[in-house]
């Protein structure tokens, strides 16, 4: 089990995404493996710094941000928590994952949503583009749930057969 | 034309051969808003190949990773390239299951984009 906090600066990504990759990689020596796990933490963990509540500070308002990362027998589950800004809503959240499972298949949902951001040439907004790349890539599932005001991203991503025996160990 | 050095990302500018510039990336393109950086770099890209009549290849197989706020930034200057009828070609690591998981995707997004009278992109995957 990985427990790491989130603290609101941009650097830390990188920081965390390397760790995760380390990590993964010395225990399991499966590479590819840990390279795909190690994305899903860094775009979940981007979006917590993008969305969340913070205001400046190190620490968000409202509660904890955090890093979750634990092992199961054929893969890991990552869960990424943080709390929301006041009066903020989850609906784009909600459209995203829900547009992930409507389309014929991850691919198909993160190539549109490419397509959309070409066309948006005028805007540097590329909102959902993070989600739809790690269901597509890592193939993982995803879900989301709201208590109270703290945000909860979850993502499970299957090993491939050739990522190490035992990723639970 | 400089490289671009940003935060953990180099760009290295290669004019060495006529009617081309050579764009090699290297290190992690992790920026939380990468098109300021990037725009303005690949504008004047696109200016130079406009002026010299030259073709942009990038080189994206020593990159150890990039955000996807960054391959939004990348397909929108793919985009650019296109409408303003500069050639595009893109290489990167055939061996890597990431990197060949996001061109194969940037490949087939701008598929729709081929029909439309412009230049051609090209994916080259590089054997390591």
């Amino acid at each position: 089990m990985i427990d790491l906090p989130i603290r609101e600066r941009w650097q830390l990504v990188d920081v965390l995404r390397t760790v995760v990759y380390q990590c993964l990689v010395t225990a399991f020596e499966a590479e590819q493996f840990a390279e795909l796990v190690s994305m899903v933490a860094g775009e979940l963990v981007e979006n917590a710094l993008k969305y969340g509540a913070w205001d400046g500070s190190a620490e968000p308002r409202g509660g904890e941000a955090r890093l979750r990362i634990s092992g199961r027998p054929a893969g890991v589950d990552l869960e990424v928590t943080n709390p929301l800004p006041e009066g903020a809503g989850t609906g784009m959240l909600y459209d995203v994952l829900d547009r992930i499972r409507r389309a014929p298949t991850p691919r198909d949902a993160y190539v549109e949503r490419l397509r959309e951001v070409a066309r948006d040439s005028a805007t540097a907004f590329s909102g959902g583009l993070g989600l739809m790349r790690i269901a597509y890539e890592a193939g993982c599932a995803l879900s989301a749930v709201v208590e109270g005001k703290t945000l909860s991203v979850r993502a499970s991503v299957d090993a491939p057969l050739d990522a190490g025996s035992d990723l639970a160990r | 034309m400089q490289n671009l050095h940003h935060e953990g990302l180099d760009i290295r500018v290669d004019l060495g051969t006529s009617g081309r510039i050579g764009l090699a990336w290297n290190g992690r393109a992790t920026s939380k808003e990468p098109a300021k950086i990037l725009g303005p770099f690949f504008d004047d890209a696109l200016n130079l190949a406009q002026q010299t009549s030259s073709w942009i290849e990038m080189h994206f197989e020593d990159l150890e990773h990039f955000n996807s706020s960054t391959i939004a930034a990348v397909i929108q200057f793919i985009n650019a390239a296109h409408s303003r009828h500069v050639d595009v070609v893109i290489h990167y690591d055939q061996a890597r299951k990431s990197q060949q998981l996001s061109f194969e995707a940037l490949r087939r997004a701008l598929r729709p984009f081929e029909s439309v009278s412009g230049s051609t992109v090209k994916f080259l995957p590089v054997p390591r």
